[in-house]
Order: C-alpha cells, then structure tokens, then sequence
C-alpha cells in the first residue's frame, strides 16, 4: 500500500496511468446504470432488440448497429467485458505464476530446472494459432472460459519474471536467518518474500492483464470472440463486417480501437511509474 | 573433459538446451491440436455424405480411412505423434496439406515465406536503425525536452500492439483520405516478376502494414538504446575521452554508440527470430500473403499439419536466433568468456 502511494507521489507517469484507469474502471461498474435505460432491460450482446440502424434519438443517443442493438450499450458493455476478460485473466495468470515462480525460485535444484524448462518451452511456441485452435473448439465460449485460455498463454512471463525476484532475493541476510531459526518454507515464502515482493507481483499482474487484453482483442478481432457478451475487440470485427467503412461510421469504428490503444498506454505508465519508483536511477533520466 | 573445458561444457549444454525445447514446445503444440475434437477429414466426409447424400456407409468409410492415413490421423494417439516426428525430423516432410491438397505443406510455406520475411524483416530492420539513432540522441540529450518528449511517446507506444495501430492506418490512410492501398501485396493488373511496376506496387502495398509495425518497434529501441546510453554515461572512459579534448560527437560515435552494439545486436538477433509471433494479425488486416494469411487459413479447416509446420517454422526460428547469440556472445565478449570459465 505504502509502496502505491509512493509511486503516485512520486511518478507523473503512474499518476496518469491510474486517473485513466480508474475512470474507465468507474465507468465499465457504472455502465448498466447509464445504458439500461437505453436498451431497456436487455444486456448489450444481445442482438435484434431493435431494428438495424435507427438513427441517434432520445430514445438511442448514438443510434443503433446492424445487429439491432443499442450503440451506446455495445460501447460501455464493451469496456465492461474486455476490463473484466483482462482482470480475470491477469489475476489466474498472476496466481499461476506466482506459484511456479516462488516454488522454482525457492526450491532450485532439479525442480527449478524442470519449472524453468517446461515455461520456456511454452514461451517459444507462438501462442495466437493454439488461442484460435482452442477457441474454435471450446463448447460454451463464455467471457469466463475465454478469460481462462487467455491466461493459459499469459502466465509463464509471470513466473519468469516473479522467479528470477526471488532467486534474487532469497539469499539476503534475513532470508537466511529466517532458515536458520527454524521457520517452515512456506511461512518464509509469505513474511519474509511476500511483502517485498508486491510491487513485482503487481508489475507482473499488469503485463498478464495487458497481454490477455491484446489477445483478446487479436481472437474477437477475427470473430472468435466469447457469444455472451460484447467486447471492444468484437466491435472492431464487428463494424468491419457490416461495411462500416464504406458507410462512413466513424464513431463505430474509431471509439473501439482508440479506447483500447488508451487502456494499453495507462497500464504501460503505471508499469512505468512503479519502476520509476523501485529504480530512482529511472527517476532523474526521464526528463520530466 | 567437460571439467577442465568449462567453454566446451557451455557450448554443450546450450545445444542440449536447444534440441531439447524444440522438441518439448513442438510436442506440447502436436498433442493440443490433436486433443481438439475436430479433425479435417471428419468434417470433409460429412461433407461429402451431406452434398450426395451417400448411402453406401463402406465407401465413406473407405474415403475417410484412405484420407486419414494420407494426413496420418490413423491409429493411436501415440502412433500418430511417433510417425508424425519421424516424417518431420528424419525425412524433413511435413505432410500433405488439407487447404491446398496434395501439395505438401513446406511447398506453401516455401511460397509465402518470403512475403513475411520481406515485410516484417524489413521493418524490424528500419525500426532497429532509426529506434537506435533516435535513442542515442535522446540519451545522450537527455535533460532537454526533446529528450522527455521522445521518451514519453515511445513508453506509451512501445505496449500497444501493432494492429490497432494498422487498423487505425487502415481507416484513416487507407479509407478516409485513400492514399495507399489497404489489401494484398500488390496490384493484380501486374503479373510477379522484376518488373520496375510491379516492384513499385509491392513497395507502395507494403507502406501501410510496415508503417504499423515500425511505429510500435521503434518505440521499444527507443527506450533500450537511451537506458543504455544513460547507464554508460557515468562512466571513466567517457570523461577521459572527454578530457582528452575529444570532440563530444567523437565520442558519442566512437565509445557510447560502439559500446550499446552488443546488446542491441543482440535484441536485434532475438526478434527477427521471433518476427512471425506479434505480427500474423497485420498480414490478416491487410490481406497480405504470407504465412500469418496461411494460418489463418489452414486453423478455421483444422488443416492440423499446416498449422503445426507454420508453428514448428516460428519455434525454430526463435530458438536458432537465441542459440546463434548463445554461441556468439563468448567469441565476441571476453567478459562473457570469462565469466562462464570461473563458474
């Protein structure tokens, strides 16, 4: 917590980074408050509600799509679905890669070899064609299932990175004393590695987030997206198939992209902003 | 032997290292496609059964056994992964291909190849020069506001990934003011060859999706070439070349930009490995025919050997780049050799 606070005091960048999220956060939870009104009752993916392309009214303030659904509602039930897909994911991503970091980083030996090897084998492999291939084939494609296939392919930069902490850190003084005075293994692992491990915990967190999103947005990009909600990423592939281009629907096709591209910037400057704060060195050469 | 030839030992266990994840990552990726309940041949026979509503169940049956033992789908699981290795790995065939039948799947990688090698290498390569120039100056400057500005804009581009930025280009460059051409690698009124048109549309299609990917790399090059320059700032040689009278642009050439070489060459090494990984969605958006357009082709078929070979092609290629440098670094660093004698 301290550690938060300090990074706001002392980094622009992470200042930025967490006013944007946090907006957009407010915003995804509030969302059914603002568009339920509009789309009376019903959730935003479900499409032929209303007819195709009614123009902005009191009634639908930005109109409607070519699926029937109210635009407005597509927009903020969008932000909703791909905030909630990353935070899902980077949190299963994060709990996977916290326990095969610190079991590899803290065991060693033969154990970490084989952790170590096995996460190396899956960062090589290309992930996108294994995230196509699965969600081809998985029978119920919901925000869950797809949130939890995005973090099979997101946690091993996780461990990677939690791992390589750890090893770092498990030879300090009080480390070994801990050892020495007898504590058990797992009570070292959470009062003594724990604590000074959040910030990497959390920088981990926020690339498996990032990285699930950008999955995300790459599966439903080509229409693979999950079928019980609407997400950023669909609307994209979306508005291309009802030839929003030669229409000229600019808000339709512009909104999507562009609150992405700000989502993956905030993170990026919270990223930045902690290790800013962790490595003053950082501090004094970024020019601000 | 391997005791009293510590670089030996190095080289040898970075090989082992090397055969071995190739075969683990390769394994892991076979056994997920073959896991998935669907195959092409079953989807293609009912097909068949479907459009002449075939009665005789000994045919079908026939065609499906003839069709399976083409794409090697009979048998067991084990069986299949044991001839499936040994055709890849001994005989260096990959199998038929289902999207483009009977041609084996290295002939479409053949043919796509270079398209995906020719943008995303080239683009790699642009972002590399520019990002490492660009970074050098904002190092090397880095109390003006140049310098801050440049830095800012690269940590908010380096995280984005490149299609959003394509799909932006697309709509604002492609649709909206229709300067370039958003589809394909070139103008189909020009047949391939080394014709000056035809080299001229190739180059005038390849702006868009390179533009893309340049403007998310550099921004990464950007930020490591400046922490670099910054950390070496600080040291001796710099100040003494400098005391020396040696002109400030000398020295930035000569002991700051000589000395970021290494890693950079490095990085540079890793990610024209890893160049087909980010990028197969640019070559989706523009339709470019290259391997990432192939496998997207071959997954929605369940053309499981085409997918495999474009995958084993990435994995291999990542792994070779990192065992090259592996191999490279004690030869060109004596820190490096050094440094693997005394463990």
């Amino acid at each position: 917590m301290r550690f938060l606070v300090q990074s706001w005091k002392v980094s622009a960048k992470f200042k930025f980074g967490v006013i944007i999220i946090g907006v957009l956060v407010v915003l995804a939870v509030i969302a059914p408050l603002i568009y339920t009104p509009f789309t009376q009752g019903q959730i935003p993916a479900r499409p032929g509600v209303f007819a195709p392309w009614i123009a902005p009214s009191p009634q639908h303030p930005l109109g409607t799509e070519g699926a029937g659904r109210d635009v407005l509602g597509d927009f903020l039930g969008g932000l909703q679905a791909t905030l909630l897909i990353g935070f899902l994911a980077g949190s299963a991503a994060l709990a996977v890669g916290v326990v095969f970091g610190f079991v590899a980083g803290y065991k060693g030996g033969a154990i970490d070899t084989v952790l170590t090897t096995f996460t190396n084998m899956l960062l090589v492999i290309p992930s996108y064609p294994i995230l196509v291939g699965l969600t081809l084939v998985v029978p119920q494609k919901t925000l869950f299932t797809l949130a939890f296939i995005l973090a099979l392919f997101s946690w091993p930069f996780a461990a990677r990175t939690i791992r390589a902490q750890v090893i770092g850190m498990k030879n300090q003084a009080y480390v070994e004393l801990a050892k020495v005075s007898g504590q058990s293994d797992l009570k070292i692992i959470f009062t003594e590695l724990m604590p000074n491990l959040i910030p990497y915990l959390l920088m981990s967190f926020a690339f498996s987030t990032v990285g699930a999103m950008v999955g995300e947005v790459g599966i439903s990009f080509i229409g693979l997206g999950p079928t019980d909600s609407i997400t950023l990423g669909m609307m994209i592939n979306l508005a291309s198939g009802w030839g929003a281009y030669t229409r000229g629907l600019w808000a339709i096709l512009l909104v999507p992209p562009a609150v992405l591209i700000l989502i993956f910037i905030a993170i990026t400057m919270i990223n930045r902003g902690m290790e800013e704060y962790l490595n003053p060195r950082l501090q004094n050469v970024t020019g601000q | 032997m391997l005791k009293r030839h510590p670089i030996f030992a190095y080289y040898l266990r970075k090989l082992i290292t090397y055969v071995f994840t190739i075969w683990g990552a390769f394994t892991i990726t076979f056994f997920l496609f073959r896991l998935l309940p669907s195959n092409p041949v079953d989807a293609w026979v009912k097909t068949l059964e479907r459009q002449y509503a075939v009665q005789q169940s000994s045919s079908v049956a026939n065609t499906a056994a003839y069709y399976k033992e083409q794409f090697g789908l009979n048998g067991t699981l084990g069986e299949q992964y044991v001839r499936y290795m040994y055709q890849v790995f001994v005989k260096g065939n990959l199998g038929p291909s289902f999207v483009n039948y009977p041609d084996p799947v290295q002939t479409l990688i053949m043919k796509r190849l270079p398209w995906t090698i020719g943008l995303l290498g080239t683009s790699v390569i642009l972002s590399w020069v520019a990002g490492i120039v660009i970074g050098l100056l904002a190092g090397w400057f880095r109390e003006t506001r140049f310098s801050g500005a440049i830095t800012n804009i690269a940590i908010s581009l380096s995280q984005i990934p490149a299609y959003l930025i394509a799909l932006l280009l697309v709509l604002v460059v492609g649709y909206g003011l229709k300067w370039l051409p958003t589809r394909g690698a070139w103008d189909a009124q020009y047949s391939i060859g080394f014709t000056l048109p035809f080299i001229l549309s190739v180059l005038q299609h390849a702006i868009l999706p390179a533009t893309a990917i340049v403007i998310v790399s550099v921004a990464g090059w950007i930020l490591t070439t400046r922490s670099l320059i910054i950390t070496l700032l600080g040291e001796d040689y710099l100040l003494y070349a400098e005391a020396k009278g040696l002109k400030p642009w000398n020295i930035m050439r000569r002991y700051a930009l000589r000395n970021i070489m290494l890693p950079q060459a490095t990085g540079l090494a890793l990610t024209l490995g890893a160049v087909m990984n980010g990028q197969l969605l640019i070559e989706l958006l523009f339709v470019y025919p290259g391997l990432g357009d192939l496998l997207n082709l071959a997954i929605n078929v369940y053309d499981f050997n085409t997918v495999l070979g474009v995958i084993l092609i990435s994995i291999v290629s990542v792994m070779t780049a990192s065992l090259l440098i592996d191999l490279a670094l004690p030869l060109i660093d004596p820190r490096i050799r050094t440094q693997i004698q005394s463990t």
